[in-house]
């Protein structure tokens, strides 16, 4: 154990006390209160080691995409979270709002054309 | 409650074991004994939204700055955090939206008007807010009735940037569709209109078939229903209905069987929504043959409700299968369960948190041992560059072995039919053939197959043109029992390899 808590850790936990007071009176007359103990963590170092990890490499990606079926653009896919669009609509209110602050990368557009074939049987 | 980021690819965000999903926290359940019953409920639900702000107010400066991060590719970008999707049952999103659980979380349908199939007006972060603030001033605003809101003054998601949280609420396909839409609705209907005893009976008299669950004793005596009894149910209720109910109830089935369907697939195209449209719109103009059969007064149904938001929801975040609530269900077992059952159950809490961290620090360790082996692997690959090119060959070679084999094994009676196949399609068969020399007679008796000469002609005829082979009465033939073809890959329901067992058992009357 003592060498497993020597190892490089995720992002680390962090307890709250929350006191609670009520509208019931205890029997000497004071508001009852509760304590409640709330573990938790930084989403923000949370979302760091998630984005920053390695073996997820292959499998990620950084900016929107609309993806069609067809070169006119016609059949437009939705598969992935960044086939959406609210990932394109939220990129391109960021991309506006901080025009100057912001590089250019992080709106980059891509339009792909996949050429798959359909099927249309389910189980 | 957990945490994971749309950059990753569904596929990884599904599997428990890549932990690609975060527990950022626990929330602590209280019993708030201190307030009197009159307003516990509502502290609950104050106490709720202060515990997330707690957690999430740190986005409130990450979704408006941005935060510089490295990432898995080793660039650095300047990231914005911002609450995209909130996927949880319907109580918790009436409980996140602040609204009573008799208004839809998403828009401000009238309780009355749940069964239509026109779109209310989505709820409004802003108009929300200062109907609260309002309402606190003790001004009372008709419209906060309206709307159906509960009086959480400050509901964690205020502040969050860009964040229009009415529309965070995924679709629901476990709980509504397959628990709600399916089993206490659409079958409830079917046993109403056709009695219970028929329904059963009808369930017996399937046939029993590969790949199908044959109800041996009926539906209503299964107690236990997993998702999987009601998959498998979906599978015949449409088989089982037909003769037994008027046509225009056999439309309402359909449809909303095919809606179930449709808002599974994990590829969505602009056609696939339509059609998931066309499914509701042929639902809603029918379905009043359940109101003249007297079986339903009305369809101000939650969950009936719910669905006329899915082609949005597939619309803003992709397919429904990126988030589902059966992944973090499975993620609950082994975060909160058996974190649980490795403490001393006092304080346990602290130790479930400790469990967790000690559980990933070995995870992180193998990931990164599992890393460096794969760069020194690449490190040496690049300094023998001769013996790598002769590794792939040899390996090449035996690929072309394996297929030719195969084919060989499989169309060595007909010939060389190499060409015309597919090398895609691959399939197997028994080693030898479990019927030998059989007779035509003796296959039409064995396996039902009336027409079997006609048919091997035609298949023989289009498959090699200007064969002389002309089948007759007087050839044998070896027959198999069954033929494994593993499909191609369709993009519609996954990656996941699908095989297709074709088997040549004739259908055996049931005994039901």
């Amino acid at each position: 154990m003592k060498k497993v808590d020597k190892l490089p850790i995720g992002p680390e936990w962090k307890c709250n006390i929350i006191q609670v007071t009520g509208d019931r009176l205890d029997d000497d007359g004071n508001a009852m209160t509760e304590q409640l103990e709330l573990w938790h963590r930084d989403p923000v170092e949370c979302v760091k080691a998630l984005i920053g990890n390695p073996a997820f490499k292959d499998f990620i990606s950084y900016v929107p995409e609309r993806v069609y079926t067809d070169n006119e653009g016609k059949v437009r896919v939705f598969d992935e979270m960044w086939t959406g669009t609210w990932w394109w609509d939220t990129q391109v209110w960021l991309f506006k709002r901080d025009k100057q602050k912001t590089d250019f990368y992080l709106v980059e557009v891509t339009k792909r054309c996949h050429h798959r074939p359909t099927h249309s049987f389910l189980r | 409650m957990y945490l994971t980021i749309g950059n990753i690819s569904k596929k990884l965000r599904r599997q428990p074991s890549t932990h690609a999903t975060i527990l950022v926290g626990y929330l602590p359940v209280a019993k708030l004994d201190c307030y009197s019953e009159a307003t516990r409920s509502l502290q609950g639900y104050r106490l709720f939204h202060h515990c997330m702000y707690m957690i999430f107010e740190c986005l409130i400066k990450a979704g408006t700055k941005g935060v510089e991060m490295v990432c898995a590719d080793g660039w650095i970008r300047l990231v914005y955090l911002i609450l995209a999707a909130y996927v949880a049952d319907f109580p918790e999103q009436c409980l996140v939206a602040c609204c009573m659980e008799n208004r839809c979380p998403r828009c401000t349908v009238n309780p009355t008007d749940r069964g239509s199939p026109l779109a209310s007006r989505l709820r409004d972060k802003n108009e929300t807010l200062e109907l609260l603030t309002k309402h606190q001033q003790g001004k009372d605003p008709p419209q906060f009735e309206k709307i159906g809101l509960r009086a959480v003054y400050k509901p964690f998601w205020a502040e969050l940037p860009h964040c229009e949280i009415f529309r965070c609420f995924t679709s629901d396909i476990l709980h509504q569709l397959h628990k709600g839409v399916f089993k206490d609705h659409l079958v409830q209907w079917c046993t109403q209109i056709m009695g219970e005893k028929e329904l059963d009976k009808r369930f017996k008299a399937m046939n029993s078939y590969p790949g199908l669950r044959h109800f041996k004793k009926g539906i209503s005596s299964v107690t236990q229903w997993t998702g999987t009894e009601h998959k498998e149910m979906e599978k015949v209720l449409l088989g089982i209905t037909i003769g037994a109910v008027p046509s225009r109830f056999i439309l309402v089935v359909r449809s909303l069987l095919d809606f179930i369907y449709l808002s599974q697939l994990q590829y969505h195209t602009t056609t696939t929504m339509k059609s998931l449209e066309t499914c509701l719109k042929t639902f809603h103009d029918h379905k009043d043959i359940i109101i003249e059969r007297n079986i339903r007064e009305h369809f101000n149904i939650p969950k009936v409700h719910a669905i006329i938001h899915y082609v949005d929801c597939i619309h803003s975040f992709g397919s429904a299968d990126g988030y589902n609530t059966e992944s973090p269900e499975r993620l609950h077992i082994e975060f909160a369960k058996d974190a649980y059952r490795a403490s001393n159950k006092r304080d346990y809490v602290e130790q479930m948190a400790l469990w967790l961290q000690r559980h990933e620090a070995m995870w992180l360790r193998e990931s990164f041992l599992i890393w460096m082996e794969n760069r020194l692997e690449s490190m040496i690959k690049a300094s023998d560059v001769n013996t790598m090119d002769e590794e792939e060959e040899d390996h090449d070679v035996h690929l072309q072995v394996v297929t030719q084999r195969d084919i060989n094994i499989t169309h060595s009676h007909i010939g060389d039919t190499r060409d015309k196949l597919n090398l895609n399609v691959r399939y197997s068969l028994a080693k030898s053939p479990p019927h030998q020399n059989l007779m035509v007679e003796k296959l039409t008796e064995k396996f039902g197959t009336t027409n079997f000469l006609p048919a091997l002609s035609t298949f023989l005829r289009s498959t090699l043109p200007g064969t002389m082979i002309t089948p007759s009465n007087r050839d044998r033939f070896d027959a198999y029992k069954q033929v494994v073809i593993s499909l191609p890959s369709n993009q519609y329901l996954g990656e996941r390899i699908d095989m297709d067992r074709v088997r040549t058992s004739p259908s055996v009357n049931a005994s039901g």
